[in-house]
């Protein structure tokens, strides 16, 4: 396969990094979806390995980051867009369904809400600290009953007495789970009073004040799971619509706003398929100048410093913008 | 002879009375020495010394207060409980004095007072050391020096400016003028958590690198805000929280494209103010990004909502023009 004219979105979470390779049309023709495994760089770096070869030949016109290691991964791919993953995910809903009006996305480590109105989001709520109700927990409880993940979500679908499980803390949930087991409830009951559960408590928290209204698109990875799907309907009492590239809608969204800036840039600061190769270290220090201490994060690729950010006077970003021109 | 140094913690009510505090230390022949913006160093003092339910404001000060103890010889802990009759501020303030003590230890204090029965700019307020060892002519001169400059520091808040700015400002004699451009935001809650650019991560640099002209609600005269008020069923006894609601509403007025509240963890005050500040905005169609500051707020969260706001505002902009 080659095309000729690309970019590239990245989102990069503490759970999967997935990428997009997007025409200038916003047709997605290339999404991969890899577990960050705690190394943001070294999933960056085998993404584009895979990459590389098929797309050898494209013409690359920009590449959008987004993602909580955003800021680390958009220094060392030299992207001309890091945006935060509301925004992201908030534009790719947009394209896939321009009349949406609410997005629930639920992913590794949180989850967050947008309302839109007329093609413009009005507002949106995330998770505060606590990871409760998010991909993670499912993994986790997945791996307790010896499932895939995958297969928890038609396991919740075959219930017919959901059990009612208590999912405000994953804690409790947990141990809840761990007696409706011991009572002698059915394992496809369980699941999906889990999913009843993990839904009651995004709409409860994340949700909370926040007026849902039709379409809805449900994405994230945990939108995969249809036990939650169907939870969703049964509390909402409508259908939501998990769209097709539910997966990757942040890179998606990331691709298409490095689009939308191009007039901004121009000419893309990518910095090509070569930094697969290249050696990348990351290192942190505190800074004793003065009282903030801050701790600042210096990036160098093959021995260059190429970036670095955490001071809160600017002035190692500064140093590091000279040294780099 | 040597100048007595009263050390005096930049935090809490020092956004709004410092500079008051200041110039009347200084009429009296005492040097005030003002503590340096909050660091990592001062905030981990606090956290270390104060008793784990009290909100961050109140363990900053207390940091404030350690980390200059050994460089003054008198700490000034003002126990205001109220400033308007009527009205009062946070619980915690009435008790600052002794959780000082506690975290302090014997150094020597003044505590300067604000009541219902004596306002603090009374004689009766002042600090006992004050009044009992110095003509009582002196000290009326000096206090009505400080109340004097409180209003001109206030007058250059109206005009514009933000706190420190406006302290520059008076106490160097400058006279800088607040610059006026489209568009503006609305920045709200307790001044300590408004203009402490260290717990709240420089929202205001942040919001004005963003192209945003910050207001916030030290801009707006108490009448102003008063008035404001007036139709509320039942009044507002917080005195910080009645200028919160007041200047917000002052905000939509003014056309904000929106309003960032910035409210202090455990704060019980807020827990009310800020759900009437939720509901209006919501009625009104206004944007409201509401974050809480606490010693571990995550960067990376407060930082991801931050941008995810001003990218809805502008966008809403640039969609709305077309």
């Amino acid at each position: 396969m080659n095309r000729n004219e690309l970019f590239f979105g990245v989102d990069v979470g503490s759970v999967s990094t997935n990428l997009v390779a997007m025409e200038p049309t916003g047709q997605v023709v290339k999404k991969v979806y890899l577990r960050t495994e705690g190394n943001p760089v070294a999933a960056v770096q085998k993404i584009f390995t895979q990459l590389g070869r098929e797309f050898a030949k494209a013409k690359v016109l920009g590449v959008g980051v987004t993602g909580s290691g955003r800021q680390l991964i958009g220094a060392i791919l030299g992207a001309d867009v890091v945006k935060n993953e509301i925004t992201a995910h908030g534009v790719a809903a947009l394209q896939a369904e321009p009349k949406v009006r609410t997005v629930v996305e639920i992913g590794g480590q949180d989850s967050k809400i947008i309302i839109l109105r007329d093609g413009v989001a009005v507002d949106f709520g995330m998770n505060t600290v606590c990871a409760a109700g998010t991909g993670s927990f499912l993994d986790q409880q997945a791996n307790r009953l010896n499932l895939p993940v995958s297969e928890l979500g038609t396991l919740a679908l075959r219930a017919r007495h959901p059990v009612r499980i208590a999912g405000r803390c994953s804690v409790f949930a947990e141990s809840e789970m761990i007696h409706k087991q011991q009572m002698g409830h059915r394992l496809e009951d369980i699941v999906a009073g889990l999913c009843a559960a993990l839904v009651r408590n995004y709409l409860n928290n994340v949700a909370k004040g926040k007026e849902i209204q039709p379409p809805v698109l449900f994405q994230g990875g945990v939108a995969a799971n249809a036990g939650i799907k169907k939870a969703f309907e049964d509390e909402l009492g409508f259908p939501v619509i998990v769209p097709q590239y539910y997966d990757v809608m942040g890179a998606w969204g990331a691709a298409l706003i490095a689009r939308e800036e191009q007039v901004n840039y121009q000419k893309t600061s990518f910095r090509g398929l070569k930094f697969c190769e290249e050696e990348i270290k990351i290192s942190s220090f505190e800074c004793p100048d003065c009282a903030n201490r801050c701790e600042v994060i210096t990036v160098m690729v093959a021995g260059a410093k190429i970036s670095g950010w955490g001071d809160r006077c600017g002035k190692w970003q500064r140093i590091n913008t000279e040294a780099t021109g | 002879m040597r100048r007595i140094k009263i050390g005096i913690p930049r935090a809490l009510l020092y956004f709004w009375y410092g500079p008051a505090w200041r110039v009347f230390f200084q009429e009296m022949g005492l040097t005030p020495l003002v503590s340096g913006p909050t660091g990592k160093e001062i905030l981990n003092a606090g956290v270390k010394a104060a008793v784990e339910e009290v909100c961050l404001p109140v363990k900053i000060f207390l940091g404030h207060s350690l980390t200059m103890q050994t460089q003054c010889d008198c700490l000034l802990t003002p126990r205001y409980i109220s400033v308007n009759k009527g009205e009062f501020i946070c619980p915690k303030f009435m008790g600052l004095p002794e959780m000082t003590r506690q975290a302090v230890g014997t150094g020597r204090q003044l505590i300067w007072k604000s009541d219902h029965k004596c306002h603090w700019g009374s004689l009766k307020a002042l600090p006992r050391e004050i009044t009992s060892g110095y003509a009582q002519s002196r000290v009326k001169k000096s206090l009505k020096k400080a109340k004097a400059a409180l209003e001109a520091y206030h007058l250059l808040m109206q005009g514009g400016l933000l706190p420190l700015e406006a302290e520059t400002a008076l106490l160097k004699g400058s006279q800088p003028s607040a610059a006026d451009y489209e568009p503006a935001i609305g920045l709200i809650g307790h001044p300590y958590c408004l203009h402490d650019a260290f717990i709240n991560l420089g929202t205001v640099q942040l919001l004005r690198e963003q192209g945003f002209k910050v207001l916030v609600p030290e801009m707006f005269p108490a009448r102003q805000i008063a008035l404001e008020l007036r139709d509320l069923p039942k009044p507002l006894f917080w005195t910080l929280g009645q200028r919160i609601l007041g200047a917000f509403r002052l905000m939509w007025k003014k056309g904000v494209a929106g309003v960032v509240y910035l409210s202090a963890f455990a704060c019980g005050p807020e827990a009310l103010i800020g759900e009437m500040v939720k509901r209006e905005s919501k009625a009104a169609g206004l944007p409201l990004l509401q974050l809480d500051l606490d010693e571990h707020s995550g960067e990376a969260g407060f930082i991801t909502r931050m941008e995810a706001f001003l990218d809805l505002l502008k966008r809403k902009r640039r969609y709305s023009c077309v």
